[in-house]
């Protein structure tokens, strides 16, 4: 969630908080923007910041992916400045680029290790206040969050479940009603079914179409993230009706 | 104030960054956006240095040196932020080198293999933005661009001009634009700084303007290359815009002594190779030339050079303008010069070829009395003694009455005669006589005639548009060529369209037909599908059938070329025919005899003839025993403003043309038909200029193996 700042000077993230209305409770990070650029951790919220009118605050919790946040940022920040030094300019390229892929399910192994490479330079030596923020946001949010980006690649898999590339798509045994609609939509063979059998998807062959989910006339096909529904292995005889 | 740098003392001047201080002091840092003539900009982050006590390496360019500081270029952490900015670079410019018209000249070439660095560990994507050409003179190919912001600031910061600037493009990256929709809307001065300032082959001048076998001098200033002389057009262009007539023509006379003669006939082959025939016309360099020379006031003539009096002796046979060129360059050199002349009057085709309306008499003996005045200056005698009506047959003889070299710049004043039926006639004339003895007040009858001139050059047209102003009642010219490439200039052709003349082109000569009384009757010619040459070098036609017509004609004027006369009795070495075999040093077989001119080009031109009069006397200075040196200051050097503002609307205008007396007036007359500009015609047309040269001005950055 995004709260607009109205007032400016310093003061804490705690206070930023509070005078948006926001319970501290269940948020994992706050991003408050410029001239700030700090991204702060529970545990971390008494911490001064410098505000000033137009920033930003904003939140995230359990369902917030860190990867997709620190990509909107950077995109933010990139787009917010007409600099064209070579750490900001195409650094924010790099990195815009990188975490794009890590969101997509693109990333490669040695990413995490190019970004922490990339951003003290970026840090330092960008020539623009959002360059130098970029490299910032890059560095804090590695530090708290390494382990979530990690999972993208590593993984695969997006712990906060957000990511859309890494959303897996189930057929509910409890709506099935085994009308074979969402197999004929399905160019990619990733559905098993036969009449008044309860369609599997296999997830190997999904590409993440959404054509079944958009075919269902029943809402038996649905997403998921972290959580998984249960799901039978192979098509069994539908339940309902 | 001193400073360190790996370990050597440099000296640096105040305001100095560290970048220029270590460059100068011979210690390479790599640097791409940084430009010896622009504002540092620091982006690229290659000129990363170290500096004692301070926490994080800097950019060499943003810092100034101080005194006492120590840098290190070579230190680990500035290595490998270097390393990181040239790959971050190199990962979103195209990968193909090899295509690129800098290959081997680029400048971020250069620096990547210096530092041996590859851009495979980050995501190499190159940002693709289409090549535009759509602009006169400039091709953009952005794709290859950088950033690096040097033409930005060249364009802004060096020319006050700003026609191109960052923009933000659709992916979010920012690009080099043009300011509005084409450079000319964004008021463009096509001055090519922006070309020459870009490391990289995103910039480039538009493709054929660049010619191999030319220097990259040649072929930034065109037109000065395009001139026989190498007159520094640009540069008396600069002084006319501003006003400055004396000074404009001293640059002229730096190089000839005819400026007012080549402003009023020139065949300005500058004007055919200056850029801007790529954008709304070329500059009228010619005329432009004419306006300065007519306002002179002859302050240069104090600054002639004029050397102490050699006591060697020179005879130049043949007064036209190479030999009276190099009569006044072998003067100023100390040579005492007799310049013998078959006819009555100095000055060559200037007098006897080219009609007056183009080139009064005036004009040549004012021009013939100021080489006769600067070269004798302050001496009591003359150094150039004039003999007229003195026909040389043996030049060899006169090195044997006194004379230590013989220049022989007798030029072509035989016309050629085709070996067609009737050619015998009465009434056949041909162009070198006839157009002479005008000249003479001694005309050959055509008045009430019908004219038919053969031959398709200026000389062609000379005779018809004199025909005409001797009164005769048609004149047709008949060629073999077809219009599109005949020799003559297509404004010659107009003009004398306008005055009636008739042309028929692509036609060859049959035959000149007897009117039964042994004179000129009529002229049949024959239409031809095209000509060319055989192996042999023999012209081919191919005639249309049924292609045949006669033209009533009782004058038939050759206008066929020209060739030497007396030449094969000097007992020179020849070729083609009559003309004078040289070598390098305009030197004949003959030891000390010189010849220049179109004795040896073949018929060209008088500005041709000119730089070879130059070239002669230059060569025979050295063979007396001199430097050869015959190079002129005729005024201060001058350091013009590198800025040029924004393009006016009006700098997008075609040629400015000067006030022409109308045909049915000037068809009567002899008197030249040219107004030469006004001033403010001349100041206007001068401003036009695209300045080329200032580019060559802008220093070239030198890459680290020059180092």
């Amino acid at each position: 969630m995004d709260y607009a700042i109205t007032t400016a000077g310093p003061t804490t993230v705690s206070e930023l908080l509070a005078s948006s209305g926001v319970a501290a409770d269940g948020l994992k990070a706050v991003w408050v923007s410029l001239p700030a650029a700090v991204l702060a951790v529970p545990g971390d919220f008494d911490r001064e910041v410098e505000v000033a009118e137009g920033t930003v605050l904003r939140t995230y919790d359990k369902t917030s992916c860190m990867a997709d946040a620190l990509l909107n940022i950077v995109q933010e920040l990139r787009l917010a400045t007409e600099c064209t030094c070579t750490f900001g300019h195409e650094g924010a390229f790099q990195m815009a680029m990188i975490l794009s892929d890590i969101c997509s399910k693109k990333g490669k192994p040695g990413d995490i290790a190019l970004m922490r490479d990339l951003a003290p330079a970026m840090a330092v030596h960008a020539t623009c206040d959002e360059g130098r923020a970029m490299g910032r946001a890059v560095m804090q949010t590695l530090d708290s969050f390494g382990d979530e980006i990690e999972a993208h690649i590593a993984k695969k898999a997006c712990p906060a479940g957000s990511c859309r590339a890494f959303q897996t798509y189930h057929i509910l045994v409890s709506k099935c009603i085994g009308c074979g609609k969402c197999l004929d939509a399905c160019d990619d063979d990733a559905i098993l079914g036969k009449p008044k059998f309860v369609h599997v998807v296999v997830q190997k062959n999904c590409v993440q179409c959404n054509k079944c989910l958009e075919v269902c006339p029943e809402g038996a096909v649905v997403t998921a993230g972290a959580e998984k529904p249960k799901t039978p292995p192979k098509p069994i005889p539908c339940k309902c009706r | 104030m001193k400073l360190t740098i790996d370990g050597r003392e440099v000296e640096a001047p105040e305001g100095q960054s560290v970048l220029n201080a270590a460059l100068a002091a011979g210690i390479f840092v790599p640097h791409l956006c940084g430009h010896p003539d622009l504002e540092p900009l620091g982006g690229c982050g290659l000129c990363m240095v170290e500096v004692e006590g301070a926490d994080d390496p800097v950019r060499a360019c943003k810092t100034l040196a101080r005194d006492g500081m120590k840098v290190a270029t070579n230190g680990d952490r500035a290595d490998k932020l270097r390393r990181l900015a040239m790959e971050l670079i190199l990962a979103t410019h195209p990968a193909d080198c090899t295509g690129c018209p800098k290959y081997g000249v680029c400048e971020l070439q250069s620096m990547y293999q210096y530092m041996g660095v590859s851009p495979q560990r980050w995501r190499c994507k190159g940002r693709t933005v289409s090549t535009d050409d759509s602009n006169p003179l400039i091709t953009h190919m952005f794709t290859r661009c950088i950033r690096c912001g040097r033409c930005v600031r060249a364009c802004e910061g060096l020319r006050g001009v700003g026609a191109i600037g960052f923009r933000r493009a659709e992916d979010g990256s920012m690009r080099v634009a043009i300011n509005g929709n084409s450079l000319e809307e964004a008021g463009c001065r096509f001055c090519g700084a922006c070309i020459e300032v870009c490391p990289t082959g995103s910039i480039l001048d538009m493709v054929g303007l660049v010619q191999e076998g030319r220097s990259r001098e040649d072929n930034i200033v065109p037109c000065r290359s395009g001139c026989p002389a190498r007159i520094d057009i640009p540069r008396y262009l600069r002084y006319i815009e501003a006003g400055e007539w004396e000074k404009a023509t001293a640059v002229v006379r730096e190089k000839v002594p005819f400026p007012e003669t080549l402003g009023a006939i020139c065949t300005h082959d500058c004007q055919g190779a200056c850029k801007r025939n790529h954008l709304y016309e070329p500059l009228s360099i010619c005329r432009l030339k004419h306006a300065a020379a007519i306002r002179d006031t002859g302050a240069w003539k104090s600054r002639v050079r004029h050397e102490p009096i050699s006591g060697k002796k020179v005879a130049v046979v043949g007064a036209g303008p190479g030999g009276l060129t190099a009569a006044l360059y072998l003067a100023e050199k100390g040579h005492k010069v007799t310049v013998f002349e078959a006819n009555a009057k100095v000055g060559g085709q200037m007098r006897y070829g080219i009609p007056a309306y183009r080139l009064p008499d005036e004009i040549v003996d004012r021009e013939v009395a100021t080489i006769l005045e600067i070269s004798q200056g302050a001496d009591p005698e003359p150094r150039i003694e004039l003999v007229v009506n003195e026909r040389v047959k043996d030049v060899k003889a006169l090195l044997g009455q006194g004379y230590d070299a013989v220049l022989v710049t007798v030029g072509t004043f035989q016309g050629n005669v085709l070996p067609m039926k009737g050619h015998d006639l009465e009434n056949v004339y041909v162009n070198t006589e006839f157009l002479k003895a005008v000249r003479e007040g001694n005309p050959q009858p055509v008045e009430g005639g019908r004219v038919v001139v053969l031959g398709g050059g200026n000389v062609a047209y000379d005779c018809a548009r004199t025909a005409v102003r001797l009164g005769a009642k048609s004149v047709d010219v008949a060629c073999l060529e077809a219009e599109d490439i005949m020799t003559s200039t297509p404004e010659e052709r107009e003009e004398a369209a306008e005055e009636g003349v008739v042309l028929h082109d692509a036609y060859a000569f049959t035959s000149i037909n007897d009117d039964g009384a042994g004179k000129v009757g009529s002229m049949t010619i024959h239409k031809i599908e095209r000509f060319y040459f055989d192996e042999d070098h023999r012209a081919v036609t191919e005639l249309v059938e049924g292609g045949e017509l006669t033209l009533p004609a009782d004058y038939v004027i050759f206008g066929v070329g020209q060739k030497p006369e007396d030449t094969m009795g000097f007992g020179l070495e020849l070729t083609h025919g009559p003309y004078i075999v040289v070598d390098g040093t305009c030197q004949t077989s003959e030891p000390g005899i010189f010849a220049a001119g179109d004795v040896v080009t073949g018929t060209k031109s008088v500005i041709a003839a000119i730089a070879q009069g130059r070239d002669a006397a230059s060569a025979i200075d050295r063979y007396l025993g001199g430097d050869g040196d015959i190079s002129a200051e005729l005024l201060d050097p001058e350091e013009p403003s590198p800025e040029l503002g924004k393009a006016p609307a009006e700098f997008f205008k075609s040629q400015t043309l000067p006030a022409f007396a109308p045909a049915e007036e000037r068809k009567n007359t002899f008197e030249p038909f040219e107004c030469p500009f006004t001033e403010d015609e001349a100041q206007f047309e001068a401003s036009r200029c695209l300045k080329c040269d200032l580019r060559l001005k802008i220093t070239r950055p030198r890459l680290w193996n020059e180092y």
